[in-house]
């Protein structure tokens, strides 16, 4: 492990120059201060305030944490903050179980391998919207082709999106249908990068695939499942366009994320102030548990 | 006369003309090349036609309009972010009735009764022709006794029903033998109701005389929330006689008045009669769905209705639907066949630059001439439906558009329509998000219409006290 | 990879596979007939699952409208420029990332992610107001910098995990033999990193171009771009569009159907390098 390296190079303006790790990671600091920091702090600073777009003109005034307050009593937002939440964990363990399982399956040879690899990609490619709106078709009680087929069956018909203990699910199904995808991308790059070598050896020493998969292949691209799941869970966390689409935020508020909620504080109710506020807070507790998190990561994937 | 005065005359016609002339080329010049920039709804029928004229004035008074399109969402969300981070992009753009009132208080528009109020000299009063207008138009679109912009069509929602259904001998018999009065057109809401609950059929079951092969539907409503349920909802509020949201005289929030209690349970009572799909139906949806011969009756923009259902290209069922006034509740007094207007109109947008070019160009894209030549050009007899009764009673358009008649006689022309436009609060949206969900919720069968209603009073009156409505 | 099988297993992971592809592209499907099927017949009941002959009057449609492809352009350079510009930056914090220690090493990690743990939305009205007072509205430069701030900590860190693959010695080595880090990076780790780098593209590249909401605000005429275009057609009291959606849907899936096409050969050159160590 090189841990001179930084500190070889002096000091002053010159010295930041030669530094390599900073050279590395100074692109990134100042870029993301940038775009990312400063309006972050802005975002605060609104969330201090009371300003609706609409009362008194527009008129902004400071408030200190009345905000911050008036939510510890807000259940519409602690609401908002649970469905956002349990979608997070479900859809993303769906989708990290299904992704893995599919890389798996198809990381071998076999005939039109590349059109099955490529076609089981194509979901996440599609805008957000679209797939809400084809899977909302699909779902139509009357007129949508999953009840039709169904019926043959015997099944059905079933108003997914509109009864309220359903339609949470309906929504995880179209994200589970274009997200699989991104798990399965990256565990299957994964997975190529696992030496032939080493599989070879174990199956000279007749270890069952089962065993090779779970005492070898796993433990290898553990990290990537990891960062994979990561990623999608906090995509998850911020759904909006598939659940606009398909419920609105209904039936009632069985849908209502924590997306929707804070767009609609922000657009529909003109309350910036209050939409700030709302983020901040969500903001904290995603952080918490992400620090969490890749403290997991971090034991799992690095030091190996 | 003498050669002098001859001369003399000769010369003073020269110079007369030639100072006219240069007046009406300095008046054409004067917009030439300015750039409108102009915000539309896509999917609204009555955009395009706008469009269209807006580009055919912009071709006369030289004006350049560039026109980008958005769904009403990405409008209603972009115009909010462009004025309040003070962008100058813009110059017209349509306007939603149900943020008329935010709009105008914000001081996003500038509204057209004030522009023209402050600019006499610019305005010529024969093409804004403000009497050829019909008067809902103007009230739907007037805010604190201001006219706020020019209506993009006319007019507000119809019933629409199955002629074939009405007219066969063996329902009529069926009807009258299980309701004990004749089947017609319903007169009042109780009525509507039967004939929903009558005509709602299983397959396998007959229908006119035919066997189903899928299920039948009496009636169909958007029930998507918020705003697609309230469009649908609020016909009945008002039927029965609640306030939009709030009494005016008291500014408390009454959603759980009575009349309101019962115009949801009305709703909630419908729902059995609706295809399933129907709690996230959007108005296209739901029409659609009358279109393709799912369900007996509709209630409907007349507008969108007339370019889905009467449209044999569209329609399965174009020869065999008709329209009508909605019902009543009877003893409820001043709401007789309460209907909702709805609808966008053209605004012009507050920090524009090149505002008075805008304005001319709205006033010339208006004016009954451009409208009538727009009209007949491209959009009889489903495309729209231009706001300007002297187009609408033209006899050389009444022989285009074969049911313009009818309607003006049923909708536009009757005096006793109780037309209402929506509240002008700025915080409407959210009282109508409350009730919406609450109501959206009961006819899933989740709470009470009762229950619903008292809690989403209780969010109201939190929201009015932070306005300081009430204390 | 793996070698022995049995029949059994063949059967089970042949069937897996089919369920998969089913799965995957029954919607695709039904959202292509969708788009092919006239507006008298869209809301049947029972729905076709099978239209002849297909009506393509909302592509018609589409194509008519004006600039249309030109909104596609527009989404491409965008996405293009900012998957760039995210795969720099943040490959070059990965590598720093992977292969050194240095203080504030998980502190500052846990703080590049923050990045993507809120919606952008909230962030809207501040970029909003800088890039106004920039003078970018409008542009395709504001979006191309905006979105790879939104992927920065995307390429962090997936790159991180592949870098951190490639094993520590074979840096060690180029070190003693002198070569300055910038020479390690270019020459050994992104080599060997390949597969990764192009899986963190790709998935730039999509989130890229299928970004709205700041789309939508940022731009109006000259920078606008197709998500924005194909959101016009989410109804709100507007007339039906479900077939033209489903058309527009379609066409958004292709240019990156054969962009995807067209990478993955890249794609499989880069698996099969990627697979060879020292």
């Amino acid at each position: 492990m090189s841990t001179t390296m930084g500190k070889r190079a002096g000091s002053g303006w010159a010295g930041v120059l030669r530094n390599p790790t900073l050279m590395f990671l100074l692109p990134m600091g100042l870029y993301l201060i940038l775009w990312r920091a400063i309006p972050l702090l802005y975002t605060v600073f609104l969330s201090l305030n009371d300003w609706n777009l609409v009362r008194r003109g527009g008129a902004r005034t400071f408030i200190g944490l009345d905000n911050y307050v008036s939510l510890v009593w807000d259940a519409r937002f602690h609401d908002s903050l649970w469905i956002s939440f349990v979608f997070m964990v479900v859809a993303t363990g769906i989708q990290t179980v299904l992704g893995v399982g599919l890389a798996l399956a198809t990381d071998r040879s076999f005939r039109g391998k590349s059109f099955v690899q490529g076609a089981l990609l194509l979901p996440m490619f599609l805008t957000p919207v679209a797939v809400g709106a084809i899977w909302y078709i699909l779902f139509q009680p009357s007129i949508g082709p999953v009840n039709y087929l169904l019926s043959f069956l015997g099944l059905g018909p079933y108003n997914m999106l509109g009864s309220a203990s359903t339609a949470l699910w309906a929504i995880v199904i179209a994200d589970t249908w274009q997200w699989t995808p991104f798990i399965y991308l990256l565990v299957l790059s994964a997975l190529q990068g696992i030496p032939e070598t080493i599989i070879e050896a174990a199956q000279i020493d007749c270890a069952s695939d089962f065993v090779i998969v779970r005492k070898i292949i796993l433990p290898l691209i553990k990290g990537t499942i990891l960062v994979a799941a990561l990623l999608r869970a906090m995509e998850a966390f911020r759904v909006f366009p598939k659940i606009y689409v398909m419920t609105g935020g209904g039936p009632g508020r069985a849908t209502e994320a924590s997306g929707i909620l804070i767009y609609k504080t922000a657009f529909r109710f003109f309350e910036i102030g209050y939409a700030s506020a709302m983020t901040i807070i969500m903001l904290v507790l995603l952080v918490t548990a992400y620090g969490f998190y890749l403290n997991v990561v971090r034991r799992v994937s690095l030091e190996y | 006369m003498s050669a002098l005065r001859r001369l003399g005359m000769l010369v003073a016609v020269l110079v007369l003309s030639g100072a006219v002339a240069s007046l009406a080329w300095a008046g054409a010049k004067k917009y030439e090349g300015v750039p409108l920039r102009v915000m539309l709804p896509d999917g609204w029928t009555e955009a395009k036609p706008v469009s269209n004229l807006l580009l055919e004035a912009g071709k006369i008074l030289g004006t350049d309009v560039k026109i980008s399109w958005y769904s009403m969402d990405e409008l209603h969300d972009k115009a909010l972010i462009d004025f309040t981070a003070g962008n100058k992009t813009w110059d017209i753009l349509a306007v939603q009735s149900y943020n008329r009132a935010e709009w105008a208080d914000m001081g996003l528009i500038v509204p057209m009764g004030k522009y023209i109020a402050e600019h006499p000299d610019v305005v010529d009063k024969a093409k804004l022709a403000m009497n050829d207008y019909y008067d809902i138009s103007i009230r739907n679109y007037t805010h604190k006794g201001v006219w706020l912009g020019a209506p993009m069509y006319v007019t507000g929602v119809a019933l629409f029903y199955r002629t074939d259904l009405f007219n066969h001998p063996d329902e009529k018999k069926n009807f009258k033998a299980k309701y004990g009065y004749d089947l017609k057109e319903p007169a009042t809401y109780k009525e509507f109701r039967d004939i929903a609950e009558f005509f709602t059929r299983k397959a396998g079951q007959t229908l006119a005389g035919k066997v189903l092969t899928s299920d039948f539907y009496g009636t169909s409503h958007s029930d998507k929330p918020v705003g697609f349920l309230w469009s649908d909802f609020v016909n009945y509020l008002i039927a029965f006689g609640a306030d939009d949201v709030y009494d005016p005289k008291t500014m408390r929030p009454t959603l759980n008045s009575p009349q309101a209690i019962a115009a949801g349970n009305f709703m909630v009572s419908l729902v059995p009669f609706m295809p399933p799909g129907h709690l996230n139906f959007t108005s296209g949806e739901s029409t659609a769905v009358f279109a393709e011969g799912s369900v007996a009756m509709t209630i409907e923009y007349f507008l969108r209705c007339a370019d889905m259902v009467l449209n044999p290209a569209k329609s399965k069922v174009a020869d065999k639907a008709a329209f009508t006034v909605l019902p009543s509740v009877p003893g409820v007094k001043g709401r007789e066949h309460a209907a909702h207007h709805g609808g966008n109109f053209l605004g012009l947008y507050s920090l524009s630059g090149n505002m008075e070019a805008a304005y001319k160009t709205i006033e010339l894209a208006f004016s009954k001439e451009i409208m009538r030549k727009v009209y007949i050009e491209k959009y009889v007899p489903y495309g729209w439906i231009p706001p300007r009764p002297s187009i609408l009673h033209d006899p050389e358009i009444q022989k285009r558009v074969p049911w313009m008649k009818e309607a003006l006689t049923k909708l536009m022309d009757r005096k006793d329509i109780y037309y209402f436009e929506q509240a002008p609060l700025p915080e409407y949206f959210r009282a109508m998000d409350a009730a919406a969900t609450a109501l959206h919720k009961a006819m899933s069968g989740g709470t009470t219409v009762d229950k619903g209603f008292n809690e989403a009073q209780k969010e109201t009156e939190v929201l009015f006290k932070k306005a300081g409505y009430i204390k | 990879m793996v070698a022995a099988k049995s029949p059994l297993k063949t059967t089970l992971i042949v069937l897996v596979i089919a369920v998969a592809l089913l799965w995957t592209l029954f919607p695709l499907y039904y959202l292509f007939l969708t788009s092919v099927k006239s507006i008298r017949i869209i809301m049947e009941r029972p729905p076709r699952l099978f239209v002849w002959p297909p009506s393509f009057e909302m592509y018609e449609r589409i194509l008519i409208k004006e600039h249309f492809y030109e909104f596609f352009v527009n989404s491409f350079i965008i996405a293009a420029g900012a998957t760039l510009l995210a795969l720099a930056i943040g490959g070059l914090a990965a590598f720093a990332f992977s292969h050194w220690k240095f203080r504030g090493k998980e502190p500052l990690f846990l703080v590049s992610m923050i990045g993507r743990m809120f919606p952008p939305i909230t962030t809207l009205v501040p970029i909003y107001l800088m890039v106004m007072y920039a003078g970018l509205l409008d542009t395709h430069l504001a979006l191309i910098l905006i979105y790879a701030s939104f992927q920065v900590p995307l390429v962090l860190l997936i790159l991180r995990d592949f870098f951190s693959q490639v094993p520590r010695e074979i840096s060690e080595c180029a070190y003693i033999d002198g070569c300055t880090p910038w020479q390690v990076f270019i020459r050994i780790i992104l080599p060997l990193a390949k597969n990764g780098i192009v899986a963190a593209g790709i998935l730039c590249f999509v989130e890229a171009w299928n970004e709205f909401i700041f789309a939508l605000v940022l731009t109006s005429f000259k920078a606008k771009t197709a998500p924005v275009v194909l959101a016009t057609y989410v109804e709100n009291e507007g007339t039906l569009q479900w077939g033209a959606l489903a058309a527009l849907g379609v066409w958004t899936v292709m240019p990156t159907l054969l962009f995807m096409l067209f990478l993955r050969k890249f794609l499989i050159r880069g698996l099969t390098v990627g697979a060879l160590k020292a």
